[in-house]
């Protein structure tokens, strides 16, 4: 009887090793096809063109999605029509899309805009009201630790910008230090552009860098996420207070749609869901534009850049 | 369990059975051999299926977790690249993953519609991917293994930006996977291959050592089988198998030493029965002797030799017989006044006699060798003693060339023979002794018989004379005494006296009768049995010869004995009385008899002048002795006389007795 077991055993050894190379449980796929395959998938859906809203690297890509979701939203819903996101890594490139109307709406920083505005294919829209304001500042950060207290330590040092066309974030240091009579290239060691407000945030917190200059919005908003940030960060110095960054258009774009727009913007605050967007936003509301706001640029922009009044 | 299982299951134990006997009569060699290659070829496939499964396993997991870490960095590049519509730029990085991870098949992103943005495949997304691995939401990854054309593989979903932006989906090739175990499981195989050849060459080897030994004591076993026990395999090792050998060699040691005790005794018994049959066949003691010393001299391998027995009676050492000596030498030392040799009081001499010795200074053989006889050439003799009944009755002497070797087997064997020879030299002349006593006793016998008829014509002749004398005389008396009654008729007085007279004398005859009677045969004997009628014969006996005689019976009163046992107990006190009266000249005399046991004694004792008993005269008492013991031997019983001069004699008679006359009445 035992040996009958063991034998037994020995053809179930035997049959599962040879087995159990065969009948896999797993499901099918046949990797290689000629032409039953799929394509790349159109990007636009079938219908309605989509509005497209291009938006500013002020904070990161991720961050631009979760933030202007709401809005773009809420965007479809009030003009009955789908609304894209189109991101950018620069400023330069947002406003290369609205130049070239591959963008129907854009929200850029006050550098960018006077440089479209000169160039004669951005126009203000409306500008968002945060905190009861309209401006913001350019804020001089240093790591908690730095040994350095005041703008004229960072001499030699590696500093940060975030963009070439930013105000905040390039300009303004760029006129401070003109007005000292230095270049970024005489003043600082070394120069690097991050491409967001946060990245340059998180530069300075890391030490990667000496100092950076970022918008004060974008600062405090992470501030507010991420309050351990605060610890780590000094503000050495804070500028005049410029316009803050607007909602532009192309002048040449449908009138009818920039009115919608327009008023579809400046009535968020009377529509719950344009209330949740203008939370998600950290904006009180829209308002409608007062060039004036940006003389202060303009000027900055026109002295930095060598422009010809 | 029905009918066709039950043959079944008897088929299995019988294929069993077989298959059990197949392999119990396989060589050792080949059992061990069997033995170490299934270990190593089980451990080996063990080995390998373990590492196959825990190598594929790992292997998986590990495919697993970097297809995880490239798909999840692959999703966080994604999404900036989807969210700033770089699509080139996406596409750019599906191509440097692809390019950089070597197991990686295919990389695509669906969009969240499950549409493709990007892939690697350089034609189109194959269809069944995209339905394939479905990711579910909140899930920071999803793992699932696919079977494809090209083989499994492990596709990876990973969400872009939590999933607001699509899907990264990777798809890692099992190939090189499972060319790394194969490649493992190759090295495994060879290795146990490599194993199970050297395994074979030292399991050859080995069992070539380990079984060695054991054909070794198979080739001397068989040898023993064949009665060769010279065969002694070599120890060489310490273990179980040397142990064996050692004791198969101390085996065959005693084997052997049994097999030569058992030969030379077995060669002793025959030469001792050859002697037996030679000593049986002999017809006297020459004969006896003359075998005997030819059939010691065949068992000890020797050519000469004599037998000295001491005479009966004298206990001279005299040469009685002779093998292989010379007439010179014989008639040399046969001569009267010649110095015989000592070795039978040598022999004697020593502690432990019954053993043989070895004489090396014997007068005989120094004398032959003086004169330059033919027996010159022995210089020593064995003297082996004849010794019957713990007795020495002489001794077998061997004479021993020079130099002749005589080993202590011989010795033994020499002891034997002499004990043999001894015993029948004593049968012989035990024989002679009988056969002289026989003769004895027959010569005995006639002079009874002689004797017998001198009686009874004596005791006719004496009834004559008594008849004659007596009764005769009496009855003429008598006759006389009528006569004269004839005559004194007229005489009333004289008539009276006359007849009174008469009447006397007539009782004296009857008288002289009775006890004539008596004597010839006891009439009482017949009527009132042995005990009364011996007592009357006493009484008589008593005052006859003026004796004072007891006479006491012990258990016997009123019993019958049987007719042949009370005249025989009858006549032998009858005699014994007689014997006393004529001889002993005794003043008292005993008669017992009584009964012991199943056996009847009878005691007749005096307190005469007593004799001894060797001495009696032939004529005399002796043949009366001898009757008696002759009626007692008749009888089967025993007659012995215990007598000392002046103190007395004794008779003891003891016959068996049945008690049939007793139980029988």
């Amino acid at each position: 009887m035992r040996r009958e077991f063991l034998f037994l055993g020995i053809g179930l050894v035997l049959l599962f090793l040879t087995a159990c190379r065969d009948s896999s449980p797993y499901p099918y796929v046949q990797l290689n096809v000629e032409d039953r395959g799929a394509v790349v998938a159109v990007e636009r859906a079938p219908g309605k063109l989509p509005l497209r809203v291009a938006v500013a690297a002020v904070i990161s890509p991720k961050a631009t999605f979760d933030t202007y979701s709401p809005l773009l939203d809420y965007l479809a819903r009030r003009l009955d029509r789908p609304v894209e996101l189109l991101q950018r890594p620069t400023y330069a490139e947002i406003n290369e899309l609205l130049r070239t109307g591959q963008a129907d709406v854009g929200f850029v920083c006050g550098g960018a805009f006077v440089e479209g505005e000169r160039e004669g294919y951005l126009e203000l829209l409306v500008v968002p009201e945060i905190n009861g304001q309209i401006t913001y500042q350019s804020l001089i950060i240093v790591p908690a630790d730095s040994p350095l207290w005041n703008f004229a330590d960072l001499r030699g040092r590696r500093f940060a910008f975030s963009d070439p066309l930013s105000n905040s974030g390039r300009l303004y240091v760029q006129y401070r230090l003109l007005q000292m009579g230095e270049s970024p290239e005489s003043f600082f060691d070394e120069t690097i552009y991050t491409y967001s407000h946060d990245n340059s945030i998180r530069a300075v917190a890391e030490a990667i860098v000496d100092g950076a200059s970022v918008d004060s919005l974008v600062f405090e908003a992470l501030l507010r996420a991420e309050p351990n940030l605060a610890s780590r960060l000094r503000v050495i110095e804070r500028s005049p207070r410029f316009g803050i960054p607007p909602v532009v258009v192309h002048p040449a774009l449908d009138t009818t749609l920039k009115n919608a727009l327009r008023q579809a913007l400046l009535e968020m605050n009377r529509d719950t869901q344009g209330k949740q967007a203008l939370q998600a936003l950290h904006v009180d509301h829209f308002t409608p534009p007062n060039s004036a706001t940006y003389e202060d640029i303009r000027r900055m922009a026109a002295q930095v850049r060598g422009w010809q009044k | 369990m029905n009918a066709a299982e039950r043959t079944a299951s008897a088929r299995w134990r019988r294929w069993g059975r077989r298959l059990w006997r197949w392999i119990t009569g396989i060589s050792i060699r080949y059992k061990l051999l069997g033995m170490v290659l299934a270990t190593i070829l089980l451990l080996g496939l063990a080995v390998t299926v373990q590492v196959q499964v825990e190598l594929a396993s790992d292997l998986r997991q590990s495919l697993e977790e970097r297809g995880i870490a490239i798909t999840r960095d692959l999703a966080e590049d994604a999404t900036d690249l989807i969210l700033t519509q770089n699509i080139f730029g996406l596409n750019q990085e599906l191509r440097a993953t692809l390019e950089t991870n070597p197991d990686v098949r295919y990389v695509f992103v669906l969009n969240p519609q499950g549409q493709p943005l990007a892939h690697s495949f350089p034609n189109r997304l194959p269809p069944d991917l995209l339905t394939a691995n479905p990711l579910p939401a909140d899930v920071p990854w999803q793992v699932q293994i696919l079977n494809s054309d090209e083989g499994l593989i492990t596709d990876v979903a990973a969400p872009i930006f939590e999933g607001k932006l699509g899907v990264v989906r990777l798809g890692l090739s099992h190939r090189r996977l499972e060319a790394t175990v194969a490649e493992a499981t190759r090295r495994l195989m060879l290795t146990t291959l490599a194993a199970l050849g050297l395994g074979a060459v030292a399991v050859l080897l080995l069992t070539r050592i380990l079984t060695r030994p054991i054909f070794d004591l198979l080739t001397a076993t068989r040898a023993v089988s064949k009665g060769d026990l010279h065969l002694r395999p070599p120890v060489r090792m310490t273990d179980e198998v040397g142990e064996l050998t050692a004791a198969f060699n101390t085996m065959t040691e005693d084997l052997a030493r049994f097999r030569d005790e058992l030969l030379r005794q077995n060669r002793q018994l025959a030469a001792l029965n050859a002697v037996a049959r030679a000593v049986s066949g002999a017809r006297n003691l020459s004969e006896v002797l003359d075998a005997a010393l030819r059939s010691a001299l065949n068992a000890l391998g020797c050519t000469a030799g004599w037998v000295v027995l001491r005479e009966e009676g004298t206990d001279t050492p005299v040469i009685i017989a002779a093998q292989g000596l010379s007439e010179d030498f014989l008639s040399r030392e046969v001569a009267p006044n010649i110095e015989p040799c000592r070795c039978l009081d040598i022999l004697h001499a020593q502690s432990d006699w019954q053993l043989p010795i070895l004489r090396q200074e014997c007068p005989r053989l120094r004398r032959a060798a003086d004169h330059h006889g033919p027996e010159a050439c022995f210089d020593r003799h064995l003297s082996i003693p004849l010794v019957s009944h713990n007795q020495p009755l002489g001794v077998l002497n061997l004479a021993l060339h020079t130099g002749q070797p005589f080993q202590a087997e011989q010795v033994e064997l020499a002891g034997a023979i002499g004990r043999q020879v001894g015993v029948a030299v004593d049968a012989e002349r035990q024989r002679r002794r009988l056969v002289a006593e026989l003769a004895r006793r027959e010569v005995l016998r006639g002079q009874l018989l002689e004797r017998i008829i001198a009686a009874q014509e004596e005791e006719r002749r004496r009834i004559a004379r008594e008849l004659h004398d007596e009764a005769g005389q009496a009855l003429t008396s008598l006759m006389v005494g009528l006569r004269l009654l004839e005559r004194e008729v007229d005489t009333p007085e004289t008539l009276l006296h006359r007849t009174a007279e008469l009447r006397q004398m007539t009782d004296r005859i009857l008288e002289n009768l009775h006890r004539l009677a008596m004597d010839l045969r006891p009439a009482s004997l017949d009527h009132v049995g042995l005990v009364a009628a011996l007592r009357q014969y006493v009484d008589t006996y008593s005052r006859q010869h003026h004796l004072k005689v007891q006479f006491e019976a012990v258990g016997l009163e009123g019993e019958r004995l049987p007719p042949d046992v009370e005249t025989a107990l009858y006549r032998i006190v009858q005699e014994a009385l007689t014997n006393v009266a004529r001889h002993a000249r005794a003043s008292r005399v005993g008669v017992l008899l009584e009964r012991r046991g199943d056996r009847l004694v009878a005691i007749v004792e005096d307190d005469g002048i007593g004799f001894l008993p060797e001495t009696v005269a032939e004529k005399d008492g002796r043949l009366g002795l001898f009757g008696m013991r002759e009626r007692a031997e008749m009888l089967g019983g025993t007659l012995s006389i215990e007598s000392t001069p002046g103190k007395g004699t004794t008779i003891f008679v003891e016959v068996k007795h049945a008690h049939s006359h007793l139980s029988g009445r």
